[in-house]
């Protein structure tokens, strides 16, 4: 069904029309410490939002921006999503040269009109309307307008003052009125300023006027881009789309509204509930209920997302998954929610925001700022959460997708902030050991075993749902030693909330150790030979944020070949800093040596003045990971 | 995609009333009998043959034929059944279809009767649950495509899913029927129906083979007509009635068994050049009453049909906006070289490419060069044009580009390109270029273009070209290095880029967001390397090598133990791991244009030591010298020299060179990692 797979290549439409002679927005008046570090300068950017009544809003914006060099091209693309519940209009855009003069002009039909669903999705409605100008020459300017009608309004959208890295912003102002009983909620994030307020008869008005924000720079081990611009994030009171009236003023209230739309959602036929029973008749506790359950959902469904008008809040009901085998993460976790509820276990609808480097929520301001749905099954002791999309991922095993974070729960009396686990230092383990036995000619043959465990389970599930060819496949393009081939391999796991996988090889490797006329070259570490060392930073701007500790450790066994002995054998090694500790030591047996290493890598936040022992912390790793040992004939 | 539709010869029958089409008595056997699940699929639980499959199509079957009905006239009808066993999680995948349909002007594809049922064996018993309507979705992608999506209920491992849908469609060529997937196939035919007014091309591609079988059967349109008035003359009644059209059918069918998955591999051109598919052309078409209209079917045809073409040939006409450009150019160069060279740098500096790959431009040539933007036909045409106003001998040069898949050998057809570039005659010799890549210097093609040949067209002839590289990658590391008495190694070095390994750092420039990123990414690449003062030279001197000068420190790289130093001199250029890591390979090796990487070295040993052991120079190559290597090092006073080239001379390797070719970069990769040892004189 891969059949003809279509590029759906983003299409760039010239400009297509002129304009009359028209001087505006020349790069000469951009103030110099704007050009600093800037591929792009956002000359203006003038946004009006007004809520017309709790459903119904409108969104009026002009957006210009110069474009310095090609790197800032991205910044000129324009992207503005829609789906069913709103409407784009009196779309418009022009391109001005250096000096300010308009050389052409766009409306709307000039921008391409695409579906958004991607590849992801097997259908969704969201669509996009996008264009993106190019010009041969640097600097150019664009001016971008429009307006959007929503109907059905959930939530207010955020103003982000920076679009992103490397580009300043001359001036952006945002203006928002609301009528009085509904009220505003807004804050301020990155930054502190009041804006003003005007009142009027019916509505009141909100004012928020910026200038001159020069660019910044992204920095290695920096915090999320987030963290470190100033936006303004908002919520309704009170709202309602399709006929769901809500209030989010709170995080109970915003779970309450949420509760009531999956009210009856959780119904399932006669025959599923007497089977779950039937399932769970012989456990011994809650927690062995919930597991088989969850390997029920991971065997009768698949994900699927379809998502359509307020199906994008609201799940299909769990009778339907019962029914055809797959849904989306709404749909699932709703699904699972139910198959417990059904044999006596309270689980939670949980949302949370996913992905590996994501930044948390903002916990003091109720609003939209999840994209994934989750299970919370709370036990006397301690919690339960269920990943429901992911047919292999181990019972109550989260991973770094949405590892230590904040979750709003839906429970009966309404949303509550609860955070995931994270896991800890100690669990979080790469180990291996390895006999390795080297020749006369430095052909090498090792035995090896890799144990992954929790967030090093993340990486290896790949490998474990894997067809046996491409298990291979994987091995030979994701183990880090120079040249080996694989003789057999094997692999098992075990565990579930800390998983642990375990692969275990018996490989080659051909020219292992190097030899020169009468002398042997062995490396020592085997696997990852390389040690990240992260590049100079000139005026470090931001702390060091790690976010994840853990722990590697290797164990091998160098059997030698006869007839050489040892002409040079590296010292021990041991270096420790507030990032972390790695020692390695050499212990010589009597068929050859014992190599052991282990490093630690501690989580945290660290001053940016760290940042240079930082770096020499990690050449003095890579240095001694270097270290070989010299055998000469005898 | 170029569509060409069929325009009808009888519009008289404005009037026809649909009353049925034929249905095909079936000449070949159906492999599939639709709804008629065998109990040995339905346990199957690995597939036999490629114990890895997640899923396999057990049967697939096409059968396209054409008919004929008021309202679309002549439309070619394709019925597909396909069933699909999934074999554990990962095939899932498998649970998901689309459909896409294309549409442009009038013209549409529509697809009809789409039906599918999950299979599941519950109690021994076959389960059957349908696809229900909410299953499906229409999703427009854009202006011209369409995607009908689908997904089956209750899926699980061991189902087996079994779908069939009919796509009417007013293009007359059928789609590339694909006998290969990602997974294996078991059995798959695919069958059409041609009747003998139309006439089509056929290609086999892919490495898999399958039989073709010939038969003939007369058939028949039948259709309904009311009573008409000649709208013209608004007299001369004509009757209603029922009319027939009989004629010849020739009925074709491919048929396979056993088709492997298909597994890409690394080093390899687009993936739609090796799975096997049989691919079709229009080449003529005679309507009942009208006239016979070919659809190039001789390179000659091919020419004309894009020397007339609006949006192709007649572009090259007229210009006169190009004039003043063209006298300037006339009155600065004294060479033809010189002439081209400076309508090259001309439209590369006019014109920004908006990274839209066409063959066709959008409006016309004079709206592209106004706003100085316009996509690889617009500027590649402006290119010929203005090389043509300065009195050289150029043609557009169409091709098909490596993601769009090779040529395919005796195919006479214009579908099948879908980009041009401007072809200059100096020298007796055709010289290719592109200007839609400022980095591109003269006559030399991004690897895009690469592709087998191309063909030239022009108002008098059209011939093959070639799309060899013009130049190749080439880069030589110089590298003049100490030891110092405590111990440090420290040197200068210069890296010079040529050919392909110019652009490709020019390239790699341009896509950074600053030249220090650059540079400090450059640093990085270096492992265990202390890199200063880089400086580059000719970075936007695009027709100069591009030089990089810097200080390393390597002291990293050395071991020293007491009175011995132990260190590899292959301290930059040095190839880690082979590249070919898999055991066999099935297609061959693609690396686009030939490389030859040098690096020298001399290395100064501080006077008191003195050489212990060094590796023995080698040489060795592939047979014909496709692939050389050689390594050569020597000792003379206090100084180590290392010289070492690594050449691949041809860009493709068939997949029986492979096995050599991997053994030949592992024995690089052995030498390469040799080392050398000095020790302190007493």
């Amino acid at each position: 069904m891969k059949k003809l797979m279509i590029l759906l290549l983003l299409q760039a439409i010239a400009f297509s029309s002129y304009c009359a002679v028209e001087f505006k927005y020349p790069v000469s008046e951009i103030p110099e410490p704007l050009l600093e570090n800037a591929d792009a300068v956002v000359r203006l950017d003038e946004g009006y939002f007004q809520v017309l009544s709790p459903g119904k809003a409108v969104y009026k914006t002009k957006f210009v921006i110069t474009v310095l060099n090609k790197n800032g091209d991205e910044h000129a693309a324009f992207f503005e999503y829609y789906d069913s519940n709103t409407k784009i209009t009196n779309l418009s855009a022009k391109l001005y040269n250096a000096l300010g003069k308009c050389i052409r002009t766009a409306d709307a039909k000039d921008f391409d009109d695409m579906s958004a669903a991607g590849g992801y999705a097997l259908f969704a409605d969201y669509r996009v309307k996008y264009t993106k100008p190019v010009s041969s020459q640097y600097p150019y300017t664009v001016e971008f307008k429009f307006e959007k009608t929503i109907d059905g309004l959930l939530f207010y959208p955020d103003k982000h003052l920076i679009p992103d890295y490397r580009v300043s912003v001359q001036e952006s102002n945002y203006k928002v009125v609301v009528p009085k009983a509904l009220g505003l909620r807004f804050k301020h994030v990155n930054f502190d300023t009041v804006p003003e307020i005007i009142q009027s008869s019916q509505n009141t008005q909100y004012y928020w006027k910026f200038s001159n924000i020069t660019a910044i720079e992204g920095e290695p081990y920096g915090p999320p881009f987030e963290n470190r611009v100033p936006y303004i994030l908002f919520g309704a009171n009170d709202f309602e789309i399709e006929g769901y009236r809500g209030n989010m003023s709170s995080w109970v209230n915003l779970g309450k509204w949420q509760k009531q739309l999956l009210d009856g959602l959780d119904v399932l036929p006669e025959a599923t509930v007497q089977k779950m029973h039937e399932l769970v008749k012989n456990c011994a506790n809650e927690e062995e209920k919930i597991r088989l359950i969850y390997k029920y959902v991971q065997q009768k469904t698949r994900y699927v997302l379809i998502s359509l008008g307020i199906g994008g809040w609201k799940p299909f009901p769990a009778k339907v998954v019962d029914e055809v085998g797959y849904g989306d993460c709404k749909a699932l976790s709703n699904y699972t929610v139910s198959l417990l509820k059904a044999i006596g276990i309270k689980a939670h609808y949980a949302t949370i925001n996913s992905g590996k480097n994501e930044s948390d929520i903002i916990i003091d301001f109720p609003s939209k700022q999840s994209d994934h749905i989750i299970v919370c099954v709370p036990l006397e002791k301690d919690t339960i959460w269920l990943e429901c999309t992911d047919q292999f991922s181990p019972f109550g095993f989260l991973g770094m997708s949405t590892d230590d974070r904040h979750s709003l729960i839906i429970t009966d009396g309404g949303g509550k902030i609860v955070k995931t686990p994270a896991y800890p230092k100690d669990s979080n383990l790469m180990v291996c050991s390895s006999t390795v036995y080297v020749d006369h000619e430095g052909f090498g043959k090792a035995d090896q075993k890799l144990v992954y465990k929790s967030i090093f389970y993340d990486y290896a599930q790949e490998f474990l749902i894997e067809s046996s060819d491409q298990q291979k496949r994987w091995l030979l393009e994701n183990i880090e030693i120079p040249n080996f081939n694989i003789i057999n391999f094997s692999s098992c796991q075990y565990g579930d909330r800390y998983p642990t996988a375990v692969i275990t090889q018996q490989i080659e490797l051909p020219g292992y150790a190097t030899k020169t006329g009468n002398r042997l070259f062995v490396p020592l570490k085997m696997m990852d030979r390389e040690v990240y060392v992260p590049r100079k930073v000139n005026d470090r701007k931001t702390d060091i944020h790690i976010r994840r500790d853990f722990i590697r450790a290797d164990t091998i066994k160098y059997i030698l070949p006869e007839g050489y002995k040892i002409e040079y054998k590296p010292g021990d090694f041991s270096v420790e800093s507030v990032f972390g500790s790695c020692s390695s030591k050499i212990i010589e047996t009597s068929d050859g040596i014992l190599y052991i290493r282990r490093s630690e890598t501690n989580k945290g936040v660290f001053p940016k003045t760290e940042y240079d022992n930082m770096i020499d912390y990690y050449k003095q790793i890579a240095k001694a990971d270097k270290a070989q040992l010299v055998l000469v004939k005898q | 995609m170029n569509k060409i539709r069929l325009s009808f010869g009888w519009i008289i029958f404005s009037f026809i009333l649909w009353i049925g089409f034929f249905c095909p008595s079936l000449a070949q056997k159906s492999i599939i009998k639709f709804g008629k699940v065998s109990m040995d699929e339905m346990e199957m639980t690995v597939y036999p043959k490629d114990t890895n499959a997640r899923a396999v199509v057990l049967a697939d079957q096409g059968y396209s034929t054409f008919i004929y009905t008021e309202d679309g006239g002549l439309q070619l009808q394709t019925k597909i059944e396909r069933r699909i066993k999934i074999i554990n999680q990962q095939g899932m995948d498998w649970a998901d279809g689309e459909i896409f349909l294309y549409h442009s002007g009038n013209s549409k594809e529509e697809v009809t009767y789409l039906k599918g049922f999950t299979y599941n064996l519950v109690n021994g018993k076959i389960e059957k649950t349908k696809i229900s309507a909410d299953a499906k979705f229409e999703e427009e992608i854009n202006d011209f495509l369409v995607a009908q999506k689908f997904t089956f209920p209750d899926v699980k491992p061991g189902s087996v899913l079994e779908y069939s849908y009919t796509v009417t469609s007013d293009y007359p060529t059928p789609d590339p029927w694909l006998f290969q997937y990602d997974i294996p196939v078991v059995e798959s035919q695919y069958t059409f129906e041609i009747p003998e007014f139309v006439q089509f091309k056929e290609q086999s591609r892919g490495y898999e083979t399958f039989q073709r079988t010939v038969d003939q059967q007369n058939r028949t349109f039948t259709y309904a007509y009311s009573a008409k008035i000649d709208a013209t003359t608004r007299e001369g009644r004509t009757s209603g009635g029922i009319g027939g059209w009989e004629f010849l059918a020739t009925i074709q069918t491919y048929h396979a068994k056993d088709i492997p998955a298909f597994i890409s591999e690394p080093y390899m051109n687009s993936e739609d050049n090796y799975t096997t598919a049989i691919i079709f052309e229009l080449m003529s078409y005679t309507p009942k009453f009208g006239l016979h209209k070919n659809y190039s079917n001789t390179w000659e045809s091919v020419r004309k049909t894009l020397m007339e073409a609006e949006k192709f040939g007649l572009q090259l006409k007229g210009n006169n906006f190009l004039d003043e450009d063209a006298a300037k150019i006339m009155a600065e160069s004294k060479s033809d070289l010189a002439k081209a060279t400076r309508a090259y740098e001309l439209i590369k500096s006019r014109m920004a490419w908006n990274k839209i790959i066409r063959m066709f431009v959008k409006d016309n040539l004079r709206t592209a060069y106004k706003d100085g933007v316009g996509n690889s036909a617009e500027i590649n045409l402006l290119l010929v044009s203005l090389l043509r106003k300065v009195g050289l001998d150029a043609n557009p040069v169409v091709l098909s580009t490596r993601a769009n898949g090779m040529l395919m050998p005796g195919w006479v057809g214009i579908d099948q390109f879908n980009y041009v570039v401007a072809g200059v005659k100096l020298f007796n010799k055709t010289i290719l270029l592109d200007a839609t890549d400022k980095n591109c210097p003269f006559n030399l093609l991004p690897s895009r273009c690469i592709n087998g040949q191309g063909r030239i067209i022009s108002e008098t002839f059209t011939d093959w070209v070639d799309l060899n590289p013009a130049q190749i990658y080439e880069s030589t590391i110089y590298s003049v290095a100490a030891i110092s008495p405590e111990g440090e190694l420290k040197g200068s070095v210069t890296d010079m880029h040529k050919g392909y390994a110019a652009y490709e750092i020019r390239d790699g420039i341009s896509k950074e967001s600053s030249f220090d990123d650059f540079k400090s990414k450059f640093e990085q690449s270096k492992k265990g390397v202390e890199i200063s003062e880089l400086e580059i030279t000719d970075k936007d001197s695009i027709h100069k090598p591009l030089v990089l000068k810097y200080q390393a420190d390597l002291t990293g790289l050395l071991t020293t133990a007491g009175d011995m130093i132990y260190f590899n001199p292959m301290v930059f250029g040095l190839t880690e791991s082979n590249p070919f890591k898999l055991e066999n390979r099935k297609y061959p090796v693609d690396f686009i244009y030939p490389r030859v990487e040098k690096y020298i070295i001399t290395i100064e040993i501080p006077e008191e030591y003195s050489v212990v052991e060094i590796p023995k120079s080698i040489s060795f190559s592939l047979p014909e010298k496709t692939a050389v290597f050689t390594y050569s090092v020597g000792v003379i006073g206090n100084k180590l020299n290392l010289n070492c080239d690594f050449k691949i001379n041809k860009s493709l390797f068939a997949y029986n060179e492979y096995p050599a070719l991997k053994q030949f970069y592992e024995n690089m990769v052995t030498k390469q990692a040799e080392q050398v040892v000095f020790k302190k004189n007493n």
